[in-house]
């Protein structure tokens, strides 16, 4: 216990450093500090890992915390304002460990954490060059790393990690909703009634609870994906945030999706359009997130492709296709900043979520049994109650469409891409794999829809903020058209007495 | 941080309404159909999982058949008290019922097994040490367990205790020669 609370201490204070330096301060600062903190340890631990140097979780660590503290230091002595308040401090440090400790006493586990701490393992044991590369493709590296120091204590698993990586999206969801409707919203009593309501949305639904205590990368990447488009959201919105912070979430975001799931890289490469598309971010920050994006994929899957080939295996074709994602990303980066394809990148948009879609219309066409077998067992999963969801989740689709109906609301792009081109994307990926989806609470896409999870909800309360409650402008016409028709042959029969 | 302009400083709307309304429905929703946390805190100071004495590995939420089932991964119960070895532990799917995995973690001597890459199981006889035949029933008693392991991919795991540390070893990073040895 004395190491697991270590461990996470660690995290959390260089966490909170590196958010300090960045402006953000007051009650945010925790859990934000905490989501900085874990992805300072997965980006350094990572590094470790693919280079030469120990794998020990105790560097790591060290790092984790001394990296950003000594900046900390370095711009409190300069006369930056990073200063903290010594008694709410204490108070926080009460509260985290108080947290640490009540959330440590529920684990869920199914096989596939036993992988992850597998490497978790290997990495604390010096032994990670032992780790086949088949477990690395599927398993990445970012959750071993977070519970690999555990192993120091003759544990396996960091109990409170992934609770606390709950708790802290619930936090900043908070915070987004709350900065975000304070742009278009007066009434507090307003703000605080949707802030309210969307954690309860979220805290009361099966899959979350479960995810909560779930050895995985599913609530990693829930809450890193919340933060790259959230913070991309407050952007947009030019919300009363240090901009330094938003682009801090931003940066650290992409590695952590990168290094935790096979997909998630995906996820962050279509979270990041809207961001390309929009002017008001300078377009040094769009090269920068678009270089960590590259530089990410490229470090990891180069590792695996070494990997293979040092193992005398074949290099498998989705190692290939990231590697050329990721080379692709690097050479669309400088690009951005060339005119004529930057008056091209405002259909980057349509061209992303139509290609999707006639992706797997191809797929479909050449291999219709993946693609039905897949919808029929999401919708055993989803509606009939075969994968834990209960109706949770249709509820939650059918509202998201609702707001996307009937409400307009500025800056959505960037809430709404990654909820709709997850549909596409989540289908093709079983053409990917080889393989339908399946009915059950185990199938890959039953628990990766916990991914998209709190940006669904994110989505749906920012709609309190719509101006109008009417259709959208493209079918309010068509509306109209329909009303006036109704009207003018209401007319015709009242006058002819019909 | 440039202050903006608030856009609609007018106060509650007919869609806000409409949409709070609808939250709070599919909050009761979720918690009429999910009451997946035993919010009861008078008997513990921690939130307790319905249908589980222990505090320490379970699984939050339902089974197939849609009721809590106390025995779900209740192996992985002894997993924190097991001895760090060569690492793993990848249990298995549907043919890995649960009580065999109940009947694995409690019983802490494995000393020869048996496997079979072609058809995916294991299956081993801790009294007698020879291999048993134990597809889809239930066996487990004093000094006796079968495991069987299998999983549509091609992917295994043996079980086995080495010098009082128990180990769930992956073949993926099993030794190839110790596995010779061993079968």
């Amino acid at each position: 216990m004395i190491v697991e609370l270590l461990s996470v201490l660690t995290i959390f204070i260089g966490g909170c450093a590196l958010t300090r330096v960045t402006g953000l301060k007051g009650w945010p600062l925790p859990a934000i500090g905490f989501a900085a903190g874990v992805a300072l340890l997965v980006i350094i631990g990572t590094l470790q890992a693919i280079t030469a140097l120990p794998t020990s979780p105790v560097l790591a660590l060290v790092l984790t915390f001394l990296l950003p503290v000594a900046w900390w230091f370095r711009a409190f002595l300069s006369g930056q304002e990073v200063s903290i308040k010594p008694i709410p401090t204490i108070i926080t440090l009460f509260i985290f460990i108080l947290a640490s400790l009540v959330l440590r006493n529920i684990v869920s586990v199914t096989p596939d954490s036993f992988q992850y701490v597998t490497i978790g393992s290997l990495l604390e044991s010096g032994n990670f060059s032992e780790a086949s590369p088949l477990i690395l493709l599927k398993r990445f590296i970012a959750v071993p790393i977070l519970h690999s120091p555990a192993n120091l204590a003759e544990g396996f698993y960091i109990r409170s990690i992934t609770p606390l990586l709950a708790l802290s999206l619930l936090i900043c969801l908070v915070w987004f909703i709350n900065k975000g409707l304070s742009v278009s919203l007066k009434d507090p009593v307003i703000i605080s009634l949707f802030t309210t309501a969307a954690v309860l949305l979220l805290v009361t639904n099966n899959r979350f609870v479960f995810n909560m205590f779930y050895i995985n990368s599913h609530m990693l990447v829930a809450l890193f994906l919340l933060l790259l488009v959230g913070s991309g959201w407050l952007l947009l919105r030019q919300a009363d945030v240090p901009q330094q912070t938003l682009i801090m979430l931003q940066v650290i975001s992409i590695p952590v999706l990168t290094l935790a799931r096979p997909e998630a890289s995906i996820y962050a490469g279509i979270a990041l359009i809207p961001i390309l598309i929009a002017e008001r971010v300078s377009l040094k920050n769009r090269m920068l997130l678009l270089l960590v994006l590259g530089v990410s994929v490229i470090s990891w899957h180069g590792f695996l492709w070494i990997k293979y080939d040092a193992d005398g295996s074949d290099v498998p074709f989705s190692v290939l296709a990231m590697l050329a994602y990721g080379i692709l990303v690097i050479i669309i980066t400088p690009l951005l900043a060339w005119k004529p394809l930057y008056k091209l990148i405002p259909y980057s948009v349509v061209l992303t979520e139509s290609g999707l879609w006639l992706a797997l219309l191809v797929m479909v066409y050449i291999n219709p049994s993946i693609f039905h077998r897949s919808v029929l067992a999401t919708i055993e999963n989803v509606i009939l109650d075969a994968g834990g969801w209960g109706v949770s989740l249709a509820f939650i689709g059918f509202i998201v469409l609702g707001v996307l109906v009937f409400s307009q609301v500025p800056d959505r792009l960037i809430l709404r891409f990654p909820l709709t081109t997850f549909i596409p994307l989540s289908l093709l990926l079983a053409y990917l794999r080889s393989g339908a989806y399946r009915v059950g609470h185990g199938d890959s896409l039953n628990r990766m829809f916990i991914h998209i999870l709190p940006l669904a909800v994110l989505f749906i309360v920012s709609s309190a903020a719509t101006d109008q409650f009417s259709l959208p402008e493209g079918l309010r016409k068509y509306w109209l058209l329909l009303v006036t028709r109704i009207n003018k042959y209401k007319y015709i029969f009242a006058k002819n007495n019909l | 941080m440039a202050k903006r302009k608030i856009e609609n400083p007018v106060k509650w709307t007919a869609y806000q309404l409409l949409l709070l309304g609808i939250i709070i429905g599919a909050i009761i929703a979720n918690i009429i159909q999910y009451p997946a946390i035993d919010f009861n805190m008078t008997s513990v100071n921690y939130p307790s999982l319905k249908g589980y004495d222990s505090q320490d590995l379970a699984e939050i939420g339902r089974n197939y058949s849609g009721s809590f089932t106390r025995a779900r991964f209740g192996a992985y119960l002894g997993l924190s008290q097991i001895s760090k070895g060569v690492n793993v532990f990848l249990p298995i799917e549907s043919s890995f019922t649960n009580e065999k995995l109940y009947g694995l973690g409690l019983i802490k001597s494995v000393e020869r097994l048996n496997y079979d890459p072609k058809k995916l199981y294991l299956e081993f006889d801790l009294a007698s040490y020879e291999i048993i035949n134990f597809e889809g029933s239930e066996e487990r008693g004093p000094g006796k367990v079968a495991v069987v392991l299998g999983r549509e991919t091609p992917e295994a795991f043996i079980v086995l205790k080495r010098d009082d540390t128990w180990y769930f070893v992956d073949l993926d990073l099993f030794p190839e020669e110790l596995l010779e040895e061993l079968l």
